[in-house]
């Protein structure tokens, strides 16, 4: 596009209607409260002196020399634009009506500033200044840059008047839909649709922020004298609509309703909570208390007695007029709606005070928030040195344990429960506990046999089941067939004779057995 | 950008209130631009991938192109990227390589600019700073920068006729080295095998026992040896013109050194003490005279860093270099400034056995004392005042 195109047409068309969608937003509002007032000529006298004010700007830069005669030109300039105005309100009344109200005018000045051209002229006053400023904005960018100390850069004005008009459009906007009465009531509906001023204004306003920061980058690049590769500023504005676009499109796609405060939210998924945490002890008690019944009726005593059931408690926390015929796929949009929102706000302040560490330097130095800090690093000491003793102590015990035990063989919380293999092995290991105790541990690099012929010159009764168990538990670790359930019984058996016969040397009282000499 | 992040907050706080379901659509549409803008400028540094290449030995005079390559490996578009090659002033102008270009999804984009060779050197080709970011300049420019690489220009050669270099030999100039200067019945030692020697000077048999190539030593019955002492201490020129003197006579070293390897095929080598921009330090070179042309390139490697310095005294480096040189070698002593103590060092290095020549760069005029010492000392004096007066040698 060439720059003739964009600086007389592109622009000015540009800020009247950005302009136009605001004031549209304000007539809204307002013509409920006066319905006399031509609404539609505020909306078009807004947009055609935004567009008069960015010609006229360029004009009287281009012509004036001295501030004086600026200040002149804007002076008439402003004059006719307060008599078009005028003149406007007149449109569609009848003649005879303009000429008797014109003729007031000497007597009564009230006809002169009546209340509709007095708001008329307000509006087309700030839509007036909003566009000069804009298109001072817009010259300073085309200038070759010149710093002056204390002023704003050109791009930061821009987009700061931008995001102030965006907000007050939004305020407007909103206020003419639900309306001055209806704000304080937060049970009311959401409005849904489409709002076209507000479309318009922040899809064409980031268009022009993401073209007026290629111009500012572009602007700095000549300064530098820095090449600039042909194409790029095609390749910019491609790359603004396609960004532009998939985030618009991303953002249709979100949820913007809920049914549900975030109070109502937060408590339904307390609730939540709590019924899986019931429901797992009341299935807890059931497969605890179900051996019991049955047992109880094996054993006759209580015929017909009903197991325990299975009703899960639900705590109503919230409450059940706010929730009541709200379904499950409502529930979930109301739940992503509010994290979404959440989540924007927490992100935004993050990426603000992460910004601005001096904020954070601040935030720092309150007491309040220092106590909780020193606090919190305080139990965080004490925890990661418990945890640590903890993990020592545990690792102490476990060597001695972890060479009995059989690797593979996993310690089961419920007893009765083990196959016929880790019984098997169970009872060695019980054997080498027990034997440990009595002054026989085992070392580490010893195997079953090896030990065997440690333990059994101090076991003189009991070698044959030394052997025994041995061989057993040999079979059970390293073989694969199945184990039968006999020989769990048989392993039992050798393991009770040479835990009684460690017994009874350590009681001294074996006959048999010979004290060989504890290991150290 | 400016007052984004409050307008969102806003922006909510308004939806909100209001609970205009489209507001909220716009929130997001703000945020989905903030967000994404970051993301992707994280994304496109982690993609962007950065390369140099060229030659980093050059010759006086030579135009050396340096090819700078960047890739996009990632799928997200780069929207702009600005690249800054900071050049040294003395082979570039402007001393600067700029660009500002765009970058397609996996899209790759090469340059190259030319580095005029129009001063020997040590020289900085770098570092390549490079700039990118979003379009709405919501998210901090991301950069990135590859680390500065390193040219050397070796000096001038200026083709030398005739040297004018004492030697005991006839004949000044031979087309080839001869082993006549060797006497082979007189072993005095062996020593490693190093690239060039003969193989019939091998020895085998010490060979076999040390387990690693020996070759035998033979005494000299003349060295044709030929070591330059450059003289680059500032108090060894003249003041007004230390500057073009010192570079002058590196040229003369650079062109002595390419003359008696290449032409004469004869060991030549190099001793200076002078500021080193490598390691940014003051050091001592010697570099003990070798015949292969290849060694060459290191006697010029060395010319080319050598700075200025303070506080070398010549009679120092005289001292030391001449230590390790086999009688009958040839000293070229290259400075600015004649004294009674430099005729003095010149003389005793001529008793020592060894030839000695004085090349003087851009010389003060000597004093009737000066002139008697020299002529005492029966030492060939060359004067240099430009380049041409070594091409006119004689």
């Amino acid at each position: 596009m060439s720059r003739k195109w964009v600086e007389n047409l592109f622009r000015p068309l540009a800020v009247g209607i950005m302009v136009g969608c605001v004031a549209l937003a304000i007539v809204e509002l307002l013509q409920p409260m006066v319905p006399d007032w031509n609404a539609s000529f505020f909306f078009v006298a807004c947009v055609l002196v935004a567009m008069e004010a960015h010609y006229s700007f360029r004009v009287i830069q281009a012509r004036s020399e001295f501030h004086t005669e600026v200040w002149k030109a804007r002076a008439i300039e402003l004059a006719t634009l307060f008599i078009l105005i005028k003149l406007g309100g007149y449109l569609g009344d009848p003649w005879a009506e303009v000429v008797a109200n014109v003729r007031a005018w000497p007597d009564d000045l009230g006809h002169l500033f009546d209340a509709e051209t007095v708001a008329a002229s307000a509006l087309a006053l700030v839509s007036w200044l909003i566009s000069t400023q804009t298109a001072r904005d817009w010259q300073r960018l085309d200038e070759p840059s010149t710093h002056h100390p204390g002023e704003r850069p050109a791009f930061e004005g821009l987009a700061q008047r931008f995001f102030w008009g965006g907000g007050i459009l939004l305020a407007v906007s909103g206020l003419a839909r639900t309306g001055l009465t209806a704000l304080l009531d937060l049970d009311r509906p959401s409005i849904s649709g489409l709002v076209l001023n507000v479309l318009v204004y922040f899809g064409l306003g980031l268009f022009i922020l993401g073209q007026v920061r290629f111009v500012t980058l572009r602007k700095a690049w000549r300064a530098q004298e820095i090449d600039i590769s042909a194409g790029l500023a095609g390749r910019w504005l491609r790359y603004s609509l396609a960004f532009l676009a998939l985030a618009g499109l991303l953002a249709l796609l979100l949820p913007t309703r809920y049914t549900m405060g975030l109070l109502d939210a937060v408590s339904r998924i307390a609730e939540i909570v709590f019924q899986i945490v019931g429901f797992i002890y009341l299935l807890l008690m059931f497969l605890l208390s179900l051996p019991m019944w049955l047992l109880s009726l094996l054993m006759g005593k209580q015929e017909g007695a009903p197991p325990p059931r299975l009703d899960a408690p639900s705590p109503q926390l919230s409450r059940p007029d706010r929730t009541l015929g709200i379904g499950w796929p409502q529930w979930v949009q109301a739940v992503a709606f509010w994290i979404l929102a959440l989540g924007i706000a927490s992100y935004v302040l993050w990426s603000y005070v992460r910004g601005h560490p001096e904020i954070w330097k601040a935030l720092a130095s309150f007491a309040p928030l220092r106590l909780l800090r020193a606090l919190w690093r305080t139990l965080r000491r004490r925890f990661r040195s418990w945890a640590t003793t903890v993990q020592r102590r545990l690792r102490r015990q476990a060597p001695e344990e972890r060479d009995e035990r059989a690797p593979g063989a996993t310690r089961r919380f419920w007893l009765g429960v083990r196959s016929p293999r880790e019984r098997v092995l169970y009872q060695y290991l019980s054997v080498l506990r027990r034997a440990r105790r009595n002054g026989f541990p085992r070392r580490a690099p010893e195997t079953p046999r090896e030990y065997g012929t440690v333990l059994k010159p101090n076991l003189t009764e009991v070698q044959p089941e030394v052997d025994s168990i041995t061989a057993a538990f040999v079979e059970a670790r390293y073989s694969r067939h199945p184990v039968m359930p006999t020989q769990v019984g048989q392993a039992r058996e050798w393991s009770q004779r040479i835990k009684t016969a460690l017994r009874a040397l350590r009681s001294g009282r074996s006959p048999g057995g010979r004290r060989a000499g504890r290991r150290d | 950008m400016v007052g984004l992040a409050s307008f969102l907050v806003i922006s909510l706080v308004i939806a909100s209130l209001l609970r205009i379901d489209f507001f909220f659509t716009i929130v997001y549409l703000f945020f989905l631009a903030y967000a994404l803008s970051h993301l992707w400028v994280r994304w496109m540094r982690r993609g962007l991938r950065l390369g140099r290449r060229f030659v980093d030995h050059a010759f006086f005079g030579d135009q050396v192109t340096v090819r700078l390559e960047v890739r996009n490996a990632s799928w997200l578009p780069v929207p702009w990227l600005a690249l800054h090659e900071s050049l040294p002033v003395q082979l570039a102008a402007p001393a600067g390589y700029r660009r500002v270009f765009g970058l397609g999804p996996r899209g790759r984009r090469q340059f190259q600019y030319t580095l005029h060779c129009r001063q020997r050197g040590y020289y900085p080709v770098g570092p390549l700073s490079m700039e990118t970011g979003d379009l709405l300049g919501i998210a901090r420019p991301g950069r990135m920068q590859l680390p500065s690489e390193y040219i050397i220009v070796y000096p001038k050669v200026v083709p030398l006729q005739r040297l004018g270099l004492p030697t005991h030999s006839p004949q000044v100039a031979l087309p080839a080295a001869s082993p006549l200067f060797e006497d082979p019945t007189r072993v005095m030692g062996v020593r490693d095998y190093q690239r060039g020697d003969s193989p019939r000077r091998i020895h085998w048999t010490a060979t076999a026992s040390a387990g690693r190539l020996l070759v035998k030593q033979y005494q000299p019955a003349i060295a044709r040896d030929t070591l330059i002492c450059l003289d680059m201490d500032r108090d060894g020129y003249g003041q007004r013109q230390q500057y073009a003197a010192s570079e002058l006579a590196i040229v003369a070293a650079a062109s002595i050194a390419h003359h008696i390897a290449v032409r004469e095929r004869l060991p030549v080598g190099l001793t200076t003490e002078a500021q080193d921009p490598l390691v940014d330090d003051r050091v001592r070179f010697f570099l003990p005279p070798r015949r292969e042309r290849a060694y060459v390139m290191q006697v010029l490697e060395v010319l080319a860093r050598v700075q200025m310095t303070q506080g070398t005294p010549l009679a120092d480096l005289l001292r030391r270099g001449s230590a390790d040189l086999s009688w009958g070698t040839t000293i070229v002593v290259i400075t600015g400034r004649e004294s009674t103590a430099l005729f003095g060092n010149l003389v005793y290095l001529r008793r020592a056995g060894f030839a000695v020549s004085l090349i003087l760069v851009q010389p003060a005029r000597p004093s009737a004392d000066l002139q008697r010492h020299a002529d005492l000392a029966n030492v060939p004096v060359h004067r240099v005042w430009h380049e041409r007066d070594l091409e006119l040698w004689s």
